[in-house]
């Protein structure tokens, strides 16, 4: 497996419609399984869709994706959308 | 009636109790898959209970033990004799946060250590730093009031982001609304280069069960509702349709899938949200979308049943012999109070003390199911008074106020003749035709105003029109010819118009169908009086009549003061009594009868006198103030007992005439004392 995509990759400090573009360029070639958002602190829509997006990449290579690092206030956003993927070690549905 | 929350507490300790049992029967049986499933599914019902009465905190710890007996499930942890262990401790945990889910600083560390032990056992840290304990937010959920459940689906504008609209706080309005499930939608979502992270390819699924209308829930919206596609729909709760909210139903109903393809689906024979979402015509996402709308519509569907259900139909005649019963118990209640008094034998006497509370806790909530409200009578007056003014070319308008006066059953029942009576008398003597109320400058419609109110504890009905009120001199001319009254009898107008209540007394020149055959008002008076009640009667002519009765809420058992004469022993109803003072020694009961109290002089009467007890006076005797409606008045007695559970039985026909007394009740002592009416005393009396 290769290193990089289990090594969490940091998001910045801003994960909204202003950075995701640039993120984007980043994380296409190799998308990472493990995102860390220690250093986040500010997340919109277009943000989670990125990780939903790193996900879905995931999942079509059978491949576990999560958030890693997440402060409460951020996870309190995230658990708002019921995201299919761990926050935090912490999944917020079992289907 | 038992509450959704008590009902969730109930199921969760049977779930506790399986729980249990298959931890036990795996600790023998570790291979058996079927124990860990039995485990697996009790957690998981507690976990959505909880889940769904808002109790967050126990559905946050519930899913920590679910991941882990899901780990065993799936055969990625293995049975050991600690880990049931844990389990077991757990299990009894749960148990204790069913007592009171709001978690205390303590159990939230417990809470916290589990999780830790769970962590380890998974071999991986878990989210204990993430336990939001959220206190303060154990309100929202299933439970609360009258709920709806609306299925919510929205997707936003592809250009939504660029355009500065996000959905976040929209969730979070409608976490705000609510116990809100989101199913973020990740179909339409690429997985490969076309994707563009400032274009919206998300779309969201929601089920919110609220209190809040759909104005409310459509307000979310107000600001994105021309640009997304937004769907709020109600789910009808009252459909009893069974299958209608079965998951391949819903997701017809979604629009997700044909009937054709859930027919297929079935063929397989199994479950079918797996069915469909392995063949691909839904997502694993519809499918839990759907579930969850199916849960909480099964939810909310029980409690609105179990609701229904809370009321039974009872004969009355069941509540008749519950009531006499009661009636009996306050008089056994009666004896042991007298004998625990008199034993000197604490115990006993504690015991009796606490007996006398249950008891007066039994009679309140017996009277409590006998009280129905007066407007179930009110209605067939409507009836009557449309009916009659058709018949008499009049027209008259009923109106009413405080239907929701309560009653005993029984004195409603047989209040509702004689209100018939007053109504047709109004109808038929009283309101003037079109024509007639014309020429007197009055509305051609008249009108018979019926209202009930509560008066200290009495019910004041007052049923009044704006008739042309009661002649005294055609009244005077028609007793005079009745001989109900002699040419000498000097009666005042108050006093003429009380005559009709007389036995054989009529005004009406012609008998007509209605009313008017000198039946109806004496016994209106009468059978108020059986029921304990009052009638008063003012009328104004030209302007109207007043008819008030005053009635007591119940029949069966009063509240007393006995009272002693001599060695006779007499029960006054308590809400007539105002004090009881000592007979000043310088004012004998023989002299004017008059006493002063706090400068004002009450007139009384001297029980003994009255009724003629032998004996002598005692040195101290005491004086009972009493009030009716008016006025104050006081009964001399020898001694005042005290305070006096009343269960009235009825006198007999033989004591039919006489005044003075509503009945008579037997003492602990197995005695009886008469229970005495004050007013008609007073009335009976000339001081």
């Amino acid at each position: 497996m290769d290193a990089y995509m289990t090594t969490p990759f940091c998001m910045p400090q801003s994960l909204t419609i202003y950075d995701v573009a640039a993120i984007q360029s980043d994380v296409s070639l190799n998308t990472p399984r493990v995102v860390s958002l220690a250093a986040t602190e500010q997340i919109d829509t277009s943000g989670v869709q990125l990780l939903l997006f790193m996900y879905k990449i995931n999942k079509k290579q059978d491949a576990e994706f999560e958030v890693v690092d997440c402060n409460s206030e951020l996870a309190k956003t995230l658990s708002l959308f019921n995201l299919p993927f761990a926050v935090n070690g912490h999944l917020e549905e079992v289907v | 009636m038992i509450g959704p929350v008590e009902t969730f507490q109930t199921e969760a300790r049977e779930h506790l109790e399986v729980l249990e049992n298959s931890l036990l029967d795996l600790e023998k049986d570790a291979s058996n898959l079927e124990l860990v499933n039995r485990a697996f599914r009790s957690i998981h019902t507690i976990k959505g209970g909880a889940g769904m009465f808002g109790f967050n905190q126990l559905t946050d710890f519930t899913h920590h033990v679910e991941n882990l007996l899901d780990r065993l499930r799936v055969g990625e942890l293995s049975v050991s004799p600690s880990l049931i262990g844990t389990l077991l401790d757990i299990g009894d945990f749960i148990a204790q946060l069913l007592d009171d889910v709001a978690f205390s600083e303590e159990q939230s560390l417990r809470a916290e250590s589990f999780v830790t032990a769970i962590g380890l056992v998974m071999g991986g840290a878990t989210e204990s730093s993430e336990m939001s304990m959220n206190k303060g937010s154990e309100s929202k959920g299933i439970g609360d009031g009258d709920n709806h459940l609306f299925r919510v689906i929205f997707t936003p504008d592809k250009h939504s982001y660029k355009a500065g609209l996000d959905v976040v706080p929209i969730l979070r309005e409608l976490h705000e609304l609510g116990k809100c499930h989101v199913t973020t939608k990740l179909k339409d979502l690429p997985d490969n280069e076309e994707f563009d992270s400032e274009t919206n390819y998300l779309s969201f699924d929601c089920v919110l069960v609220t209190t809040h209308d759909q104005s409310v829930v459509l307000d979310v919206f107000m600001f994105v509702i021309d640009d997304w596609a937004v769907n709020v729909d109600e789910i009808d709760l009252a459909d009893e349709d069974p299958e209608s909210d079965r998951v391949g139903e819903l997701l017809v109903e979604r629009g997700l899938l044909s009937q054709a393809d859930i027919k297929n689906a079935l063929a397989e024979k199994s479950v079918i949200g797996k069915l469909l979402a392995k063949s691909g015509l839904v997502t694993e996402e519809d499918v839990s979308s759907a579930l969850f709308e199916q849960d909480a519509t099964r939810q909310l569907k029980k409690q609105s049943q179990e609701a229904a259900n809370a009321n039974i139909r009872v004969p009355a005649s069941k509540l008749d012999s519950l009531m006499n019963l009661v009636g009996e118990l306050v008089i056994v209640q009666a004896r042991l109070n007298q004998f625990a008094t008199n034993s000197d034998n604490e115990e006993i006497l504690s015991i009796a003390e606490e007996l006398d509370l249950l008891t007066n806790q039994m009679r309140d909530e017996t009277f409590g199911i006998r009280l129905v409200p007066i407007g179930s009578t009110f209605g067939r007056f409507r009836r009557l008074v449309r009916d009659l003014s058709v018949e008499l070319h009049k027209s008259i308008e009923l109106k009413t106020e405080g239907a929701e006066t309560e009653l005993d059953k029984m004195v409603i029942d047989k209040l509702s003749d004689p209100l018939i009576h007053i109504i047709r008398n109004s109808i038929d003597h009283g309101i003037e035709t079109p024509d007639e109320r014309q020429k007197l400058s009055k509305p051609s419609n008249g009108t018979i105003f019926l209202k009930a109110q509560h008066a200290e504890s009495h019910v004041l009905i007052t049923i009044s029109d704006d008739g042309k009120g009661l002649d005294p001199e055609k009244i005077r001319e028609k007793a005079l010819s009745k001989g109900i009254i002699s040419p000498n009898d000097d009666l005042s107008d108050e006093q003429l118009q009380s005559l009709i209540f007389e036995p054989g007394f009529s005004t009406a020149s012609q008998i007509s169908d209605i009313s008017g055959r000198g039946v109806g008002m004496d016994v209106v008076k009468r059978s108020i009086q059986e029921l304990g009640g009052k009638v008063v009667l003012k009328s104004n002519v030209g302007q109207g009549t007043d008819i008030r009765i005053s009635l007591p809420m119940t029949l069966a058992i009063i509240e007393g003061l006995l009272v002693k004469v001599g060695e006779e022993h007499f029960v006054l109803p308590l809400n007539s009594v105002e004090e009881c003072i000592e007979l000043p020694e310088n004012i004998t009961s023989s002299s004017r009868h008059i006493i002063v109290v706090r400068g004002q002089q009450i007139p009384y009467i001297s029980l003994r006198d009255h009724f003629d007890v032998g004996g002598i006076h005692p040195s101290i005797e005491q004086v009972v103030v009493l009030h009716n409606e008016s006025e104050r008045f006081g009964f001399c007695v020898d001694e005042v007992v005290g305070q006096y559970q009343t269960v009235i039985k009825r006198l007999g026909r033989f004591y039919e005439g006489v005044v003075g007394f509503s009945g008579a009740t037997i003492m602990g002592d197995g005695n009886v004392a008469i229970v005495l009416d004050p007013q008609s005393i007073i009335e009976s009396t000339t001081f």
